[in-house]
């Protein structure tokens, strides 16, 4: 709820002009799919992508749960797609350095690695980052618990042949879920998924989780599949122990079958190989470019949309949208859903070619400014600049630049603005008012 | 108001997910006419309560009230109540629609038309051995919701008391060989846990007691939140999906046969109360409508995504389970995709 009553104001904000120019950071599965479906709409579309190779982390992996389709093929055919698009640009080895302005006129500078540099003025900004995954915890001789995707590869390089490793031939395999990471489905999916390919071509495997997270479409299917094919599956409370065994590794668990405690015995699976999920975590590069763009993060550092219930895919700026992983990892079909979550909001945004502001907009009476920056560092939404202002200030001495007198004043930028209040609240010189 | 004969788009379903669909086509300037069976738009998630405990708990309740308050402020976006679909004839790109709305038979032309037909609560009486329907203290989640929603507070069907120990069963319904339902319901969990959550800041003198499978996450903030739950006191995790619930014709107690893996025997427990978290099935009402329309079932049971480039489009829970954020998530990228397909692309 608004604070203050606001003011009624005869003169509305003037509309902001939109061309259809969007800027993409972020050229995964999801940064590819907004370039791809707003490209078909006649949008402007730059992909500013950090890496060399378009793609981010469906690179590694070969399977889908839910289709037979190859991976990598899709992926490749999509790559294609928009790489040979006409209004599709996609600069490789490329980071933002800077973004200036507000929506329909921001203005974007990027470096690429080659150390060339691009402005670029786009309407709308979508940051389609992503995350990374950390390595799945090896045993101390860096041994045979190896990472999902390490698997995922390992069976699409043996094809038709049976599973080896390091020469050796695997008959056993067993999978630990939910070590880490007990809110990400994607464990339990992947796990199912490579389970069933493996018990298909020989080996005997196990699944080891705290909950088996079948919440997606058709996982319920898959997992009674892999029981069919006698894959075994335990839940644990207290996490296995894993000690070496001979030449393998053993992964000892309470048989929770057994309801009464004394009776539990430990089972022990020997394995030749153990699976262990990599750990999702925020790109730690994600913090520099949240400075660069003042976008907030939250937990882990993981970007944050400004109201998750309201205003979904949207940060809190004002034009820029956020989907994907960088805000949360999950499986591939979510993680497109978003994306087209993000191009309606681009499309609706654009629709039209101008922007009006709706809600009530904050303004500064420059006069009364005493230029302390209260207002620009609370403003959730980075609305406030302080700009030159051509008048005398009551309350502030003006700057010397260069031996120039130089006056400033806060300035809200209405297309930017939410109409929060926070700055009407804050302001020691009681120079901001919210119109409507 | 635009003449609604003449709108291309033809939403099926006025839950959450028709109603975001019809405002994000009026975004994109798209004349859209909103078809509804009952009396009001809203669906079934217009009937759940609050879930904030010291917090706000992300189910997502109040999003679907202010999508219903600002549809109800669009009267460019035609919306027929109280009205049903009879038939539909032409094809790809112009169909012509049947409608019956209070007795009267009307046609529409369309081009495109999105189904968004939603779903049902699973029919918990299908699960005799919970005795629902026929014990009184035996309820649902959703006869739960719409006690808080409407009666802002939680008793005992029996005697009206406050109860102090309620058990909350899992997966009613779904992930069940028995009575077919091979898919989890994917909220269940999530809105049970949030439901106990919002009883204990009410009521922190009840206890509850989880009683499931396996807990199915929900979203960015669920691993604070599950923790928040594990480390309540007066929150029980029992990993046992009980066999039966009995009760006393006298006082109406009821006992719960469950296999405690804590205590590691199998009880009988007493509880005041027990809450079916029933799971969700695709809508009655959408199986004669996947018929007009030629739609077949996935192999959950659910309406299979129609071929693309015929004009019709599924969106939604009748899609497949989804909590009323993915379903927002799906109608919004629905509508881009019907533009999409209106505009020849
Ligand atoms: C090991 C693993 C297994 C998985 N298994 C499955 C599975 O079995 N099934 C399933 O459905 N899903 C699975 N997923 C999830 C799936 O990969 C994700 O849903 C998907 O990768 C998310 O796509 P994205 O575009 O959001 O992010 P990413 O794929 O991470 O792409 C982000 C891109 O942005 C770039 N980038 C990052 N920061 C910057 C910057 N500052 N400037 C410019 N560019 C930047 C990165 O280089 C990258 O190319 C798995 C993921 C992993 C990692
Ligand atoms: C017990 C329970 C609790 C839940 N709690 C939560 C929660 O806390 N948080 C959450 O996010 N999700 C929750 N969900 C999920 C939530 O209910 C769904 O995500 C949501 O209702 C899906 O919306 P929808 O619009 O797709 O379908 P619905 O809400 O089912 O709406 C479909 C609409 O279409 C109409 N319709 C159907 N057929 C026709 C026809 N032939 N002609 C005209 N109209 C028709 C129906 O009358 C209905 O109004 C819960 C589900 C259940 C079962
Ligand atoms: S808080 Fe008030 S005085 Fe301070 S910079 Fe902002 S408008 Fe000026
Ligand atoms: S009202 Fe003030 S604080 Fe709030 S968004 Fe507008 S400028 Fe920022
Ligand atoms: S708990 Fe649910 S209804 Fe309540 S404020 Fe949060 S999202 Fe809205
Ligand atoms: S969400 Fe939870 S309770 Fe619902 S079906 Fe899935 S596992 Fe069972």
């Amino acid at each position: 709820m608004y604070q203050k009553v606001y003011e009624s104001k005869a003169t509305a904000p003037a509309p902001i002009n939109l061309k259809p120019e969007v800027l993409i950071i972020g050229g995964g599965i999801v940064g590819i799919t907004v370039a791809r479906e707003l490209a078909r709409e006649g949008v402007q579309v730059v992909i500013a992508e950090k890496g060399e190779t378009l793609g981010g982390g469906v690179r590694d992996l070969h399977f889908f749960y839910d289709r037979p389709a190859a991976v990598q093929k899709w992926l490749g055919d999509l790559i294609e797609v928009v790489e040979g698009a006409g209004n599709i640009t996609v600069l490789k080895g490329a980071k933002l350095k800077r973004l200036d302005g507000q929506l329909g006129r921001f203005q974007a500078l990027i470096r690429t690695s080659e150390g060339r540099e691009r402005t670029l003025s786009p309407s709308a900004v979508v940051v389609a980052t992503g995350c990374i995954t950390r390595p799945a915890e090896a045993m101390s001789d860096g041994g045979r618990c190896i990472g999902s995707s390490e698997m995922e590869k390992l069976l699409a390089e043996s094809r038709d042949l049976p599973v080896a490793w390091k020469g050796q031939p695997v008959k056993t395999v067993t999978f630990i879920l939910d070590r880490t990471d007990d809110d990400i489905k994607i464990h339990t999916v992947n796990a199912i998924k490579l389970a069933v390919i493996l018990q298909e071509k020989g080996c005997q495997v196990a699944v080891v989780a705290r909950d088996l997270k079948v919440s997606a479409s058709g996982m319920e299917l898959l997992y009674r599949q892999a029981r069919g094919k006698g894959v075994l599956f335990f839940k644990y409370d207290e996490p296995p122990v894993l000690s070496h065994s001979g030449d393998g590794i053993s992964v000892e668990i309470p048989d929770m079958t057994v309801l009464r405690k004394e009776e539990r015995e430990t089972v022990s699976l020997l394995s030749d190989l153990v699976v262990i999920g990599e750990t999702f975590a925020a790109d730690p590069e994600t913090q520099e470019l949240c400075r660069v763009m003042k976008l907030r993060t939250g937990a882990g550092g993981a970007l944050m949309e400004d109201n998750p219930q309201f205003l979904r895919v949207m940060s809190n700026r004002r034009g820029i949208f956020l989907a994907g992983a960088c805000r949360f990892p999950q499986i591939i079909a979510e993680s497109l859903s978003e994306a087209h979550a993000v191009v309606q909001e681009v499309k609706a945004l654009l629709h039209g070619g101008v922007y009006t502001p709706v809600n009530p907009v904050a303004e500064v009476d420059p006069p009364k400014c005493a230029v302390c920056y209260t207002c620009v560092r609370l403003c959730p939404h980075a609305a406030i600049g302080v700009e030159r202002y051509g008048d005398r200030n009551v309350y502030s001495a003006p700057a010397e630049k260069n031996g120039d007198t130089l006056w400033q004043a806060a300035r809200v930028d209405p297309a930017a603005c939410f109409g929060c209040g926070i700055c009407v609240a804050e302001c020691p010189a009681r120079a901001i008012t919210l119109y409507q | 108001m635009t003449d609604e004969n003449n709108h291309p788009v033809l939403i099926i379903g006025g839950g959450i997910s028709g109603i975001v669909c019809a405002l994000e086509l009026y975004r994109l300037g798209v004349p859209v006419t909103l078809i509804e069976k009952e009396a009001s738009l809203g669906g079934l998630a217009a009937r759940f309560c609050c879930k904030a405990s010291e917090a706000c708990n992300k189910c997502f309740a109040c999003v679907v009230d202010k999508k219903l308050k600002e549809i109800s402020e669009q009267s460019q976006i035609s919306q027929l109540t109280g009205a049903e679909i009879t038939g539909v004839a032409g094809d790809q790109g112009s169909y012509k629609v049947s409608l019956a709305k209070a007795g009267k038979v009307s046609e529409l032309e369309a081009a495109a038309i999105v189904v968004a037909a939603g779903i049902d609560p699973y029919e918990a009486s299908g699960k005799g051995e919970y005795g629902y329907g026929v014990i009184k203290n035996v309820v649902t989640a959703r006869d739960l919701e719409e006690m808080l929603r409407f009666q802002g507070k939680i008793y005992r069907p029996s005697d009206g008391k406050l109860p102090q120990n309620i058990a909350f069963i899992q997966c009613v319904g779904s992930r069940d060989e028995s009575i077919g339902n091979l898919y989890c319901s994917q909220v269940c969990c999530a809105y049970a846990l949030r439901l106990i959550r919002a009883i204990r800041h009410k009521y922190p003198e009840v206890n509850a007691t989880f009683l499931y499978m396996d807990i199915q996450p929900a979203g960015a903030s669920f691993h604070d939140f599950l923790n928040a739950c594990r480390e309540d006191k007066g929150i029980r995790f029992i990993r046992s999906l009980p066999s039966r619930v009995y009760h006393s014709p006298v006082t109406e107690d009821l006992r719960v046969r469950l296999a405690d893996t804590e205590r590691g025997e199998v009880v009988e427990e007493p509880f005041d109360m027990v809450v079916l978290s029933v799971g969700m099935v695709l809508k009655k009402e959408a199986k004669p409508l996947a018929n007009l329309l030629g739609l077949g079932l996935n192999e959950e049971g659910f309406l299979a995504s129609p071929a693309p480039g015929n004009g019709i489009f599924v969106t939604g829970a009748c899609a497949g389970p989804k909590d009323i954020d993915r379903s927002i998530t799906h109608a919004k990228s629905t509508a881009a995709l019907v533009h999409n397909y209106l505009n020849g692309r």
